[in-house]
């Protein structure tokens, strides 16, 4: 335990983690994605409403979910507890007929114990500042993967600090946001123990991405994150 | 119905003002002499609602409080206090009858009440108490400054700019210093927080009202009526900005 407790605290000071040894076929996925017959619905989370944005213009699908429905659940895992409680209790789902590629993918890096999504965010919106950890109630170990399969040109993920979220006099001092875009066919991780954000100031490019949680406490998991983390050269949450 | 119509106009106005001078004015050294006086020791003290689960936002505890009324009756502050239920009075107000001549003449005394200090460096976090913690819409939270250095002041962001701004470019902060022995109704809709710079603490009375109550009602729109400074951007009007910026 105490070891992935020191890959936790290294990867929760990274804002954007490449798992550059890991390299998928985006356009394969996208191809099996357009093709497939379910249309991704729009999806408006708890987190959504209080921050201010056009609630249509997040459009999701599932890939895993608790109920093995297509259709994501508004409060998949989030609460005190509730994903340790419902972790590995997730379901392949219908999707798994047309995606099988996909699947291979995400399968291949410890998806299918949670949530797992295809997801766009439309251009002109953004989804809103969050914690995982803080205001989810999600364990340290848990990973979001991010798989980018098409990225717009204005599109970014950002992070902040929680310190700096939280206690910062916006009044006298802006604060360190950590951005980055995410190249199609490497995964990311993107941190979930500070606040992050992603945007799509794109005037019409459509983000497209897989995004799956994969615990730290499964070897398969912390082997991939461990080996990103050593691979690191980017710059550290201060 | 139409008591309901007024209480929900005058929220909604409510909501979009940031800090709204009560025109009520005390004698803030008479309240300090109390406090001063209390055998009660100010208590260290993280708010359940800024800090979320365990976010530790300062390296040492900067905050500190006394409760004066409570559900438990205890006079140390309970950050996971219900916004509601049979608040009684503790032993510190019983010892404080100015102050709580005060309180009750404004329609304080029926919901939370507590003394608070923040030292050199001292802030509450960002929180919202209707967006995040689930504070009911008709309560107000009022405060009552003893004593506001200059270099301390209360701070409101519209909750649009707090979980949407891309943080590249300042963000919209409204800023105000609280003058000693007025009245003033903090926006709890939108986040917001309080900065002490200064080596002087800072020290106020922050209570809760229930905006269903006639004289609460009369005192706010009165204010309201009277407000002439700027007001927060509704939702409408922040999705229609962010189109023509």
């Amino acid at each position: 335990m105490d070891k992935i407790k020191t890959l936790v605290d290294r990867v929760n000071k990274i804002p954007h983690l490449p798992v550059s040894s890991f390299k998928y076929d985006a356009k394969k996925i996208e191809e099996e994605i357009r093709s497939c017959p379910f249309p991704l619905m729009p999806y408006y989370a708890t987190m959504q409403e209080n921050h201010g944005h056009n609630k249509s213009s997040w459009n999701n699908l599932s890939l895993y979910s608790h109920n093995g429905e297509i259709f994501c659940d508004r409060l998949e895992g989030a609460g005190p507890g509730e994903l340790e409680r419902i972790w590995g209790h997730f379901q392949k789902t219908g999707l798994s007929e047309y995606l099988p590629y996909t699947y291979e993918i995400i399968d291949s890096l410890g998806a299918g114990k949670a949530l797992a999504r295809i997801e766009e965010i439309l251009p002109g919106t953004f989804m809103g500042w969050h914690n995982h950890v803080f205001e989810l109630f999600h364990p340290e170990t848990m990973m979001i993967i991010q798989l980018p399969i098409t990225m717009p040109n204005k599109f970014k993920y950002s992070v902040i600090a929680n310190q700096e979220y939280r206690g910062m006099d916006f009044g006298i001092n802006t604060p360190k946001v950590y951005e980055a875009t995410y190249a199609p066919g490497i995964p990311v991780i993107f941190n979930a123990y500070h606040y992050h954000n992603v945007f799509n100031f794109d005037e019409d490019g459509i983000r497209l991405t897989i995004r799956f949680f994969a615990d730290l406490r499964d070897k398969l998991v912390y082997d991939l994150v461990q080996d990103a983390v050593d691979s690191y050269s980017g710059e550290y949450i201060e | 119905m139409r008591l309901i119509l007024i209480v929900e106009n005058t929220l909604n106005k409510l909501n979009e003002i940031a800090h709204l001078p009560l025109g009520i004015e005390f004698d803030h050294t008479l309240i300090l002499q109390e406090i001063e006086n209390l055998p009660y020791k100010l208590e260290k003290y993280r708010s359940a609602l800024s800090n979320d689960k365990i976010m530790d936002i300062h390296d040492e505890e900067l905050w500190d409080s006394i409760a004066l009324y409570s559900i438990d009756g205890n006079v140390r502050s309970n950050p996971a206090e219900l916004w509601t239920g049979d608040f009684v009075k503790t032993n510190a107000i019983k010892l404080c009858p100015y102050l709580d001549s005060v309180l009750q003449s404004v329609g304080g005394g029926k919901l939370l009440a507590r003394i608070e200090v923040f030292s050199k460096g001292g802030s509450a976090g960002w929180h919202s108490h209707v967006k995040e913690a689930g504070q009911p819409d008709w309560i107000s939270v009022w405060n009552l400054p003893i004593i506001m250095p200059k270099e301390s002041k209360y701070s409101v962001i519209s909750y649009m700019d707090y979980r949407g701004s891309d943080y590249l470019k300042p963000i919209k902060v409204y800023e105000q210093w609280y003058e000693p022995g007025k009245l003033y109704c903090l926006n709890s809709y939108h986040y917001h927080n309080a900065f002490n710079y200064s080596e002087e603490p800072m020290i106020m009375v922050r209570f809760y009202v229930d905006t269903r109550d006639t004289l609460v009602q009369t005192i706010l729109q009165n204010s309201i009526d009277t407000y002439k400074d700027e007001l927060i951007l509704t939702y409408e009007e922040y999705i229609s900005s962010l189109g023509n910026s």
